[in-house]
């Protein structure tokens, strides 16, 4: 964590060893109204810690809400439904994982379960089996949560499963954008800069973009980019690879960044420092003139044995603590 | 409890894995307090990211 706008850091916590599946898999945080969420564990019982100061965490939920549909759960409250990708805003949580999506609105007091196979009345020919699925904050305008996932049908389309809430993740929608379906081979990411929500094509060569929280699509739009992550880097879509990094303000014409922006993932602050970290190195970097030049900032020793996956740091977010040192 | 969730583990990564391993990070697990009582006040800005390990 940095409290200085990013010139230094330093580790406010540590479980214990983690891979890409188990107890400690960690992949995902998202901050809303003063309150940072981060889910652990994938494939094994996840838990959603919490800190509004950031350097206190424990869990959200205040172990009386009774969760149902985890199997092996009884009798310990701690445990969450499998969470792959969290969402803040409004001061609600959103999350997603496989057949279920969960959302709390007061911070762990209480939590609901929304279970996608309500869908199965859907009058569609496949039947939804999907995992995977990542939440999406679509901004204030809309107040819509979408998300994305993955599809293991037998019939699998080539672009996966969207999901929509408009009451706060309280009940979904499955979408069904028939020019996504038709036109945007997977995905690779979908973020939204609160007018725009933008979804990266497989290769993230091509995206597509939605100016009413996913209930149309244009596109395909060519990034000049390939196999790059997407960022929401202030109110720009950042599209960084290892041959070419580009950016977009609307998703439909796209420039080249500066020579030597970092590969991963890059967040902002309101003031414009650039903060990027990739889950194949063991450091964070700083830019403060909009990714010309990049500093180390902090490096740490990854975990090398009875692990798999990569140890680098996966996700980043801004976000205000209550108290200042 | 948690032995029997962290199966599901276990099978999906297909590696043996020491039981000391396996315990310790349950009993990490199990030390994390209950939560519930979250007083924001965001008045400082800061930047958080996040890791396997629960590496915050």
């Amino acid at each position: 964590m940095s409290r200085d706008d990013g010139k230094s850091w330093s580790q406010v916590h540590w479980g214990y060893p983690g891979s890409d599946h188990g107890l400690w898999a960690t992949k995902a945080i998202a901050y809303t109204s003063g309150v940072f969420v981060v889910p652990i564990g994938w494939g094994a019982a996840t838990a959603w810690l919490a800190s509004e100061d950031g350097e206190t965490w424990r869990h959200l939920t205040n172990g009386k809400t009774q969760l149902t549909g985890i199997k092996a759960a009884d009798g310990d409250p701690s445990v969450m439904l499998g969470t792959w990708g969290i969402a803040g805003g409004k001061g609600v949580f959103v999350t997603g994982g496989y057949m279920m999506m969960d959302a709390t609105p007061d911070f762990g007091k209480t939590i609901t379960i929304f279970a996608s196979h309500k869908f199965k009345q859907n009058s569609r020919s496949r039947k939804l089996v999907t995992h995977h699925v990542g939440p999406v904050y679509c901004g204030d305008t809309s107040g819509r949560f979408l998300a994305l996932g993955n599809d293991r049908s037998k019939e699998n389309p080539v672009f996966e499963n969207l999901y929509a809430s408009d009451d706060l993740g309280q009940s979904w929608i499955w979408l069904e954008p028939m020019l996504l379906n038709e036109k945007c081979n997977g995905y690779s990411g979908i973020v939204s800069n609160g007018e725009t929500v933008l979804i990266a094509d497989k290769e993230a060569a091509n995206v597509f973009i939605s100016a009413n929280a996913g209930d149309t699509w244009e596109g395909p739009f060519p990034s000049g980019t390939a196999r790059a992550s997407l960022s929401m880097v202030g109110t720009e879509f950042w599209l960084l690879g290892s041959k070419a990094a580009r950016a977009s303000r609307d998703g439909k014409t796209w420039c080249d960044l500066p020579k030597g922006i970092p590969t991963g993932k890059i967040v902002a602050s309101p003031d414009g420092t650039l903060i990027s970290i990739d889950r194949h190195r063991y450091n964070i970097l700083r830019s403060t003139d909009s990714g010309e030049r990049w500093g180390e900032v902090h490096r740490f020793q990854p975990e090398t044995e009875n692990v798999h996956g990569a140890q680098g740091l996966r996700d980043i977010v801004f976000g205000y603590t209550a108290n200042k040192r | 409890m948690l032995i029997l969730l962290h199966l599901t583990t276990i099978i999906v990564c297909a590696e043996e894995l020491p039981a000391g391993f396996i315990k310790g990070s349950e009993e990490r697990r199990e030390r994390i307090p209950i939560g519930g009582n979250f007083s924001p006040s965001p008045i400082a800005p800061v930047f958080v990211a996040v890791g396997h390990g629960g590496r915050f």
